[in-house]
């Protein structure tokens, strides 16, 4: 009974960010398609809406192939891995009581959002092939360099909200969002959560012109379809982890549960849609590009900021612990 | 053919006009200027909302921090029992447990001092079944 | 040489303890502060300056003692208003400003029935001092104080120094 009482439990956690996902890839082809004049998916099922499940069904049905040189264990563990690390990091999202109530949840997101990290290097290094290699190392290099200023960017909201866990932010916020004091930080952030989950403008892990596909070139079938789902749990993921940071949960009703994850799932949808718009309008940046503006523009400029907000807060005296 | 008039086409008297090569980019919204001054605007905002909330934050938390003054020698007190109780109770459990075993002082202090040390909890419960032991040293951290 | 952990006997430390949850206890935590203060007081500089429980266990039945005359007097007058306070701050993760309501109909109970005032903020928080029939307590290995070096005097007849003040280096 206990076991029984267990799978269902883990099914109500797994299942509705599985669906998400399925959809997001669907909202993402229609939009694409209707922002460039022309629709998007709408063959299988009513306006397209069975679309995701014919891929998935596609491409679980598919042989999973293996390059004959590559790593055997490493090339079926990476996929896996990343797929876990996404599912897990859903554990701490409060909407609005987290699954795992964690006091510290904002460093553990950043520990468990970089141990990705070794998903990509090793998908990328165990195909044995230069051009996943490429990009694994790329999209290494750019998600350890986004992450140093996520994280200084978030050191000027912790001081103001006096604790790391992401229940006590959104708490925090119940009378005035933090994106309206920390302006400059918001934008900084949400290109750097675009970096962060390789999407358009920064994918250049996947270089369609010069890489094939970034690390996942040699996958096929069901393990590229573990990759594509964590990606797209890892885009949700920070969006919603963009809007209890910044624009304060479910914030007008944040303590009451339907309510509130009502709100917070309106929200994230219109930061996914900003995500996708995004991807519709601005070209690739270039490596060096994308590596000067975390290096030389976002940290100093976070830096600063800190100091500002720091300086801010001990003139008019409202640290939010009792000293 | 002498008689077809060629006339050279050539450049208008003075010359051309210069070539507009700038780029022409139209202008939209505010200026720089207007932007950054709004930017400002919408921080100083936030900012005196973000005071306020921490104000009030903090007040409460004093407040509930005064409540557990309120509570704390009481809950001091009863634990002060409780480890007084549970030391007793490992004494006897000691005190036949060692019994065969001559030149055993039941309940010998593991410190070289006349005062007062704070025994651990695994020195309480050392003797206690596994359930209970967990209970008293992890009991207050599981939650779901 | 480790000595025997003396324990006192059984009677000392048997007391029942306050059957009640955390949500009650802290609910009930301003007005029980303010109304077991003097035995609460007695109790902590106890403990402060003995540093043993087992020289305190009078002190602590007595706090005791007071917490159950008062949930007694609660439960008889307020029983109603009071349960509601805190099955309000129970299923609101003991954040006491979620209950304003609640606390404002349980003050107006209590007050109108037993006279008891909420205290000001701040109150509890006091640093206070408490009169107390008990001796101060010498500790083992206390280091008695020992008198103050008396204030060096400065004589009279001072004169200036002879090349001027090696402060204005400094200055």
């Amino acid at each position: 009974m206990d076991i029984l009482f267990f799978i269902i439990q883990a099914l109500a956690f797994l299942v509705p960010i599985l669906i998400s996902v399925a959809f997001l890839t669907l909202v993402e082809r229609k939009v694409l398609g209707y922002m460039q004049f022309r629709k998007g998916p709408n063959v299988v099922g009513p306006y397209g809406l069975l679309q995701p499940f014919a891929d998935a069904l596609k491409l679980f049905v598919k042989e999973t192939l293996k390059p004959s040189t590559a790593s055997p264990y490493l090339f079926f563990f990476s996929p896996l891995l990343f797929l876990i690390l996404a599912l897990v990091l859903w554990s701490l999202i409060p909407i609005p009581q987290p699954t795992l109530n964690v006091n510290l949840s904002l460093l553990l997101v950043l520990g468990v959002s970089s141990l990705a990290v070794y998903a990509l290097l090793g998908s990328g290094w165990a195909s044995n092939s230069k051009y996943s290699l490429l990009g694994g190392i790329r999209a290494v290099a750019q998600t350890i360099s986004y992450e140093i200023s996520m994280g200084l960017i978030l050191l000027s909201i912790l001081i103001w909200t006096g604790s790391f866990s992401l229940k006590e932010i959104t708490l925090s916020q119940q009378n005035c969002w933090m994106l309206l004091p920390h302006l400059p930080l918001l934008f900084m952030w949400l290109i750097s959560t675009l970096a962060e989950t390789n999407r358009a403008p920064f994918d250049l892990t996947e270089g369609e012109s010069e890489l094939v596909s970034g690390y996942n070139v040699e996958y096929a079938g069901g393990p590229f379809a573990l990759f594509f789902i964590a990606e797209y749990a890892n885009i949700i993921f920070m969006n919603v982890l963009s809007i209890i940071i910044f624009m304060g949960g479910g914030s007008p009703f944040s303590t009451i549960p339907v309510i509130a994850s009502l709100i917070i799932s309106t929200k994230a949808i219109a930061l996914v849609f900003f995500f996708l718009w995004v991807r519709a309008s601005y070209p690739r940046f270039r490596y060096d590009q994308l590596m000067h503006l975390t290096w030389k523009n976002y940290l100093p400029l976070s830096l600063g900021l800190f100091s500002l907000t720091l300086s801010i807060l001990v003139i008019t005296n409202s640290s939010p612990f009792i000293l | 053919m002498s008689g077809a008039t060629f006339k050279q086409e050539m450049p208008p008297r003075g010359g051309y006009g210069p070539i507009d090569y700038k780029r022409m980019m139209p202008k939209r919204g505010p200026s720089g200027y207007m932007l950054f001054a709004g930017c400002i605007g919408i921080m100083s905002l936030g900012y005196v909302g973000l005071i306020y909330t921490n104000r009030n934050r903090r007040r409460r938390l004093f407040e509930e921090r005064e409540a557990f003054f309120g509570i704390m020698p009481l809950l001091e007190a009863e634990w002060d029992r409780d480890i007084l109780k549970q030391l007793q109770h490992t004494q006897e459990q000691e005190a036949i447990i060692m019994k065969d075993v001559p030149d055993w002082v039941v309940g010998q202090s593991v410190y070289h001092t006349k005062r007062w040390v704070r025994p651990r909890v695994e020195d309480l419960y050392y003797l206690a079944k596994s359930k209970e032991q967990n209970e008293a040293m992890f009991g207050f951290n599981t939650f779901v | 040489m480790p000595t025997k952990v003396e324990l006192p006997t059984k009677e000392e430390y048997s007391f029942p303890e306050v059957p009640l949850t955390s949500a009650a206890m802290v609910s009930a935590g301003h007005h029980l502060g303010r109304q077991c203060d003097k035995a609460n007081k007695e109790f902590m500089l106890c403990k402060a300056e003995e540093q043993d429980p087992r020289k305190c266990l009078r002190e602590g039945r007595a706090v005791s003692r007071c917490a159950f005359e008062f949930f007694d007097q609660l439960k008889q007058n307020c029983s109603e208003s009071f349960t509601a306070y805190w099955t309000c701050v129970d299923t609101s993760e003991h954040r006491l400003y979620r209950c304003r309501k609640e606390q404002g109909e349980f003050d107006r109970c209590v007050f109108d029935k037993l006279g008891w005032v909420r205290p000001e903020q701040g109150d509890l928080n006091k640093v206070t001092v408490v009169k107390t029939e008990r001796p101060k307590p010498v500790l083992d290995g206390d280091v008695p104080i020992p008198a103050p070096t008396p204030k060096p005097q400065i004589p009279k007849d001072l004169k200036a120094a002879r090349l001027g003040s090696k402060a204005e280096f400094f200055a």
